[in-house]
């Protein structure tokens, strides 16, 4: 058998054995360089298709080129030179739970172990990966690039994949990601990666929007310790629960099963539907730019969300992937967002208008199973498949944070042309007559905003502000810039609305809990049920300040 | 260019001064439910019921003012939508689609003339909220001047946009912000975009050139 060729190769390290007619033997160390990877590359999907895939000696090159693709160019993209680390017998929780569900059923074998390559920037040898130098063991550890799971499939090949995305995006301009840290350990050694997970899917127990769902899952259970981690039979449990037919062979979620199975996972989550947006004859916004804010709110305050494809008019299958960052900003949309600013009906004469900045957006980070694992794709084309666009979105939400995104604009746009608490009233000595204002909107941890402000805010009095006033655990925030300080994140005000109360309870300036303008700050305590701040603080030289950048890594 | 949101109750005030400053208004004024019905609703998938719906809700709504059904319901518009609603209110070409509809010229369905003129409208608008931004500068520059001229040549659409000799613009104000309009002077009617607005819009039914004397006239849907 392969297999034991694979094996006695391992033990005895003077006796290689070839495969095939290459010259190429399996190692645990494989060292790829700008030299050797076209044939390196190829030999190394093809031994793996060998040995661990499809065991028929037979299959020709082109099958499996085929089938090794996305492999093959995942391997291509990495920066060279690196090391990959193989460990040829790996459990993956996620396929050994579809294992004994369904592929142990089968008629024909399926093999139970998994492979993972993990990925070094640097050349690496043995003896260099098991030092116990401490200096040399911190270098080995800095080059980590991340891992990818090998599975015994023909469809699905890759699993479990965890890749920084620094190493593999090839950006002209800087994305902002979401990512989590996550611990991985081979050979008695613990390695971590900044990484949001990817797999493909095998089309038989799990489908794009099981992928999705168990991507989204994976990130939130490593991330918080609110949630725990599943597996795919868990997840088929809980659609099986709410489906009306059977779910194995899988044939996808509809999103309305997609989001139960959330909230049975401890989530609260919300569905944005496309055709249910309010529609106006007398506005050009249309009902995908309305969602597109939507989706921008939840990424700007980090949470991931799951995105359903359909193609235009309805007819065919959907598709299913996870948002998890966005691009830079859109010369082109800034100019189309400046048309549209907000301005308050009842004093148009006199307000700041109100840029929205979610509109300046156009690229969105993607993991999508369709794809190469991290994609920036502007949001009119976020799938490979032609005239697809975006029709779900499906946000989950932690069990607390009852206002969402398009109330808490709401709220926020009624505030900042409110006649008491207004920019119009707070900055009219900061800033020209009816000068434009610039809006970011995103929820945050009120534990990291107040630890940022802390650390970020000049004036004393203005710290203490932040850090003493009572806050729940999630609060919108809303930054406000002039537009030449955008561009730097430099903020000159914002205000701070609390994410625990529901629209009806919450709409207007019932929500604040704190406002920032210019040399000024003013605070409500939670018995404070009427509109009016329990303090206000003058604030001497209150420059601008930096705008909140913790929910999102930069990558550049 | 900008977006307010306003209720219901404000967009009636706003349409009754645009009623006020249109001439011959008693159009206007006898079908302003089915009016504003078209502003406020959404027939896209061949409603016609909820048209009806709507209409008498707006009936309801100008005899006796309610908070209830529709006064404190928001709407959100456009500073450039609501510039061509007085247009085509103050040009009469609200009043020529009136007629059209009146006269039995409006889809193949039964319909009342007041769901017809709802639907018809509701139509116009969502069309021209669609255009892009050239499409709709001469879309709104033939509309202005449809009183005067419901057929018009290019050269009298060129003479219709700003020049050093008259340099006021019927789109242009303080928040809008355009690449052909520098220092009062639009040059626009120097480019080929011009004619590629107007086959433009004639693909989107909008206009309709007429051959025999190289004008265009306005197309209603049928």
């Amino acid at each position: 058998m392969v297999e034991t060729k694979k094996q006695s190769a391992l033990d005895s390290s003077g006796n290689k054995l070839p495969i095939d007619k290459s010259d190429y033997e399996e190692e645990i160390f494989t060292i790829i360089t700008d030299e050797n990877y076209e044939e390196m590359v190829s030999d190394f999907c093809e031994a793996i298709f060998k040995n661990s895939v499809f065991e028929a000696s037979n299959t020709s090159n082109d099958v499996i080129d085929t089938y090794m693709l996305d492999v093959n160019k995942l391997l291509k993209q990495l920066p060279r030179p690196y090391t990959i680390v193989q460990e040829f017998y790996h459990i993956d929780r996620s396929f050994r739970d579809t294992y004994y569900t369904y592929f142990s059923n089968q008629h024909f074998q399926v093999k139970r172990y998994s492979r993972r390559l993990f990925f070094f920037a640097i050349k690496l040898s043995e003896k260099e990966f098991f030092t116990q130098d401490e200096e040399e063991q911190e270098r080995v550890a800095d080059h980590f690039m991340g891992a990818c799971v090998i599975n015994p499939l023909t469809t699905g090949v890759i699993g479990r994949t965890l890749i920084n995305p620094r190493y593999i995006l090839n950006l002209k301009s800087s994305v902002y990601m979401r990512l989590s840290q996550f611990e991985l350990n081979i050979y008695g050694k613990k390695f971590n990666v900044d990484a949001f997970p990817y797999r493909m899917q095998d089309e038989e127990t799990m489908r794009c929007a099981e992928v999705s769902l168990l991507n989204l899952l994976e990130y939130y259970a490593n991330s918080y310790h609110d949630y725990r981690s599943v597996v795919p039979s868990e997840i088929l449990e809980n659609e099986k629960r709410h489906s009306h037919e059977r779910v194995l062979p899988s044939r996808g979620i509809s999103y309305p099963i997609l989001t139960k199975v959330l909230s049975e996972f401890g989530f609260s989550p919300r569905l944005y539907n496309l055709s249910s947006i309010d529609k106006y004859s007398l506005s050009q916004i249309t009902q995908e730019d309305e969602l597109k804010r939507c989706l921008h709110y939840y990424i700007e305050s980090g949470i991931p969300v799951a995105l359903n494809l359909l193609p235009i008019g309805n007819n065919g299958s959907g598709h299913s992937m996870v948002c998890i960052g966005h691009g830079s900003v859109s010369k082109e949309l800034v100019k189309k967002a400046r048309r549209n600013k907000w301005i308050s009906w009842d004093n148009k004469e006199h307000c700041h208008p109100l840029i929205n900045s979610a509109d300046f957006y156009e690229d969105y980070v993607v993991v999508d199973d369709n794809q190469p694992v991290y994609q920036v794709r502007p949001f009119q084309h976020l799938s490979l498949y032609p005239d697809m666009r975006v029709e779900n979105i499906a946000v989950p939400l932690y069990k607390r944070m009852f206002l969402d995104a398009s109330d808490a604009a709401a709220i926020v746009r009624s505030i900042l042309h409110h006649k008491q608490f207004g920019i119009d009233v707070w900055s009219d000595n900061f800033l020209n007559e009816k000068e434009d204002v610039i809006i970011r909107l995103f929820m945050a941890s009120s534990r990291s905003l107040k630890n940022f402000r802390l650390n970020t805010l000049e004036n004393i009095y203005a710290k203490e502000a932040y850090v003493i006033v009572p806050m729940p655990r999630f609060v919108w925030v809303c930054e406000l810039y002039r537009v030449e300080n955008y561009e730097d994140l430099k903020a000159f005000g914002e205000i701070v609305i609390d994410a625990t109360s529901a629209f009806g309870r919450g709409h207007s300036a019932c929500s604040l809990i704190l406002m920032h303008y210019p040399n000024v700050i003013g605070i409500r305590y939670p018995e404070q049920t009427t509109p009016e701040f329990d303090e206000m603080i003058e604030l001497e030289n209150d420059g601008l300040f930096e705008g909140y950048r913790k929910n999102l890594q930069k990558i550049t | 260019m900008a977006e307010y949101y306003i209720s219901y109750r404000e967009l009636e005030k706003l349409f009754d001064q645009y009623i006020a400053e249109t001439p011959n208004n008693s159009q206007l004024l006898e079908h302003k439910a089915e009016i504003l019905a078209a502003l406020t609703g959404d027939y896209e998938q061949g409603n016609w019921d909820s048209a009806n719906e709507m209409i008498s809700l707006w009936e309801n709504q100008i005899d006796k003012p309610s908070q209830l059904l529709l006064g404190s319901r928001y709407i959100r518009v456009q500073q450039i939508m609501l510039d061509f609603l007085k247009v085509s209110c103050t040009s009469g070409l609200i009043d020529a689609l009136i007629v059209y509809v009146s006269q039995g010229s409006f889809t193949g369905f039964t319909v009342s003339v007041g769901t017809g003129i709802a639907v018809a409208l509701w139509e116009l608008f969502t069309t021209v909220k669609k255009l892009d931004d050239w499409d709709f500068c001469v879309y709104m520059q033939a509309a202005t001047h449809f009183r005067e001229y419901s057929e018009f040549t290019i050269d009298e659409l060129k003479s219709w946009l700003p020049s050093v000799a008259h340099p006021d613009c019927n789109m242009h104000n303080s928040t809008w912000h355009c690449d052909y309009l520098v220092a009062g002077n639009c040059t626009f009617n120097q480019t080929p975009k011009i004619e590629e607005a107007l086959k433009s819009l004639y693909g989107k039914g909008l206009l309709l050139p007429i051959k025999e004397n190289l004008k265009y006239g306005f197309k209603f849907k049928k």
